[in-house]
C-alpha cells in the first residue's frame, strides 16, 4: 500500500509540473471561455465550415472577398448569421464540440484549439472543411489564429489541474466517473469557487481513495 | 459528525434528489468536502445516483451526479441516526466541552 502511495505522489507532482508548460502555450485572455466547449472553438467550427459553404453564402448574395474579410475578423454577428443561413451549420458545430468533448476523454486534459482542428482530419464531415473552397481555405485562414487562441482561462486550468490530481487518488476503474462529477459540480460555480472546490477535493481525494480501496480490497463496503 | 450532517440534509427531503455543492450546503460543510462520505454512503447502499439528464451542448455545461436516498437508506438512516444521537447523550463519556468533562 505505501508503495502505491509513493507512486501516486510522484506521479502526481511529474503531472503538476508537466501541466502549466501545455498550458502557458495557451495565451490566457480575461472572459475566455473555460469549459469543454470553448467559445472560441465553437465559432471556429463555423468559419470552417463556411469555408465550404461559399455556394450558399453567394446565393444570398454574400460575396467570397466579404466572407474573408470576415474570417479575418469574425464577430458574434457573423456566427449569427452564418447560422440562420446554414441549415447545417449546426450539425457540423454539435461535431466539433463532439470532437471536443472525444479528444478530452482521450487526452485526459482540455485539448487545445489546435489538436481539434487536427482532429478534423479523417473526419467525414469536417475534413472537407479543411480544404481550399472557392479560393478561401478554412485550415489556412484559421491555423495560425488558433495558435494565439486562448480556450481556457488561468482559473480555469487551475481548477482541472486540481480535479486531475484529486483523481489520480482514486482507483484507476472509479477515476472518469468521479472526474466527470466534479467537472460537472465545478462548471456551475465562478472561477474562484470553482478553485476552492477543487482544492478541498483534493485535500480529501486520499480519503476518497482509501474508501474506494477498502471496498475493492476487502470485498465489502467501507464504513 | 460530518456524516451525520450529510445524512441529516439527505432526511430533510427524502425522496429529493441533490447533486454534491446542493448536499455540502445543507450540511453546512465546506463544498468539495463531502466525497469521501457520499463514497462510503453509496456503498454501504444508503445512497444511489445517476447522471443528470442533460444535452450538455444546449446548457452549456457537463451533466451533475445526483444521489438521493435508497430504498434501504430511508429505512436505516432513520434508527443509525437516532442511534447515534443516544451514544451522545448529556452526560456521556465526551472529550468535547459540551460534554461536561471539559
Amino acid at each position: 500500500m505505501s508503495l502505491e502511495v509513493v507512486a501516486i505522489v510522484v506521479i502526481a507532482c511529474l503531472i503538476a509540473s508537466i501541466a502549466p508548460r501545455a498550458g502557458e502555450r495557451l495565451r490566457s485572455g480575461e472572459g475566455a471561455p473555460g469549459r469543454p466547449a470553448g467559445g472560441k472553438v465553437r465559432d471556429a467550427g463555423i468559419f470552417l465550415c463556411s469555408s465550404d459553404c461559399a455556394d450558399g453564402l453567394a446565393s444570398v448574395g454574400v460575396a467570397t472577398r466579404e466572407m474573408r474579410l470576415d474570417l479575418d475578423s469574425p464577430g458574434p454577428e457573423f456566427v449569427r448569421a452564418l447560422n440562420e443561413m446554414l441549415p447545417g451549420a449546426n450539425a457540423l458545430k454539435k461535431r466539433v464540440w463532439d470532437l471536443q468533448d472525444e479528444l478530452w476523454e482521450r487526452l485526459g486534459r482540455p485539448p487545445t484549439a489546435q489538436e481539434v482542428v487536427a482532429s478534423f482530419e479523417g473526419d467525414p464531415l469536417l475534413e472537407p472543411m479543411l480544404k481550399p473552397s472557392h479560393g478561401v481555405s478554412g485550415g489556412a485562414v484559421f491555423a495560425p489564429r488558433v495558435e494565439s487562441t486562448p480556450i481556457f482561462s488561468r482559473a480555469d486550468r487551475t481548477v482541472e489541474r486540481r480535479l486531475s490530481l484529486a483523481a489520480l487518488f482514486l482507483p484507476a476503474a472509479n477515476r472518469e466517473r468521479y472526474r466527470r462529477e466534479w467537472q460537472g459540480e465545478a462548471a456551475g460555480m465562478p472561477s474562484a469557487a470553482a478553485a476552492q472546490f477543487a482544492l478541498n477535493l483534493l485535500i480529501r481525494a486520499p480519503r476518497s481513495g482509501l474508501a474506494l480501496r477498502l471496498r475493492r480490497i476487502f470485498g465489502r463496503a467501507a464504513t | 459528525m460530518p456524516t451525520r450532517a450529510v445524512l441529516a440534509a439527505f432526511m430533510a427531503r427524502p425522496a429529493d434528489e441533490h447533486y454534491g455543492l446542493e448536499v455540502s450546503e445543507a450540511a453546512g460543510l465546506a463544498p468539495g468536502s463531502i466525497y469521501p462520505i457520499l463514497i462510503r454512503l453509496e456503498q454501504y447502499g444508503w445512497l444511489e445516483s445517476r447522471w443528470e439528464d442533460i444535452d450538455k451542448h444546449a446548457e452549456g455545461r457537463p451533466p451533475r451526479r445526483y444521489y438521493r436516498l435508497s430504498e434501504k437508506g430511508a429505512q436505516d438512516v432513520p434508527l443509525a441516526l437516532t442511534r447515534a444521537n443516544e451514544r451522545r447523550r448529556p452526560g456521556s463519556a465526551s472529550l468535547r466541552p459540551q460534554g461536561g468533562l471539559m
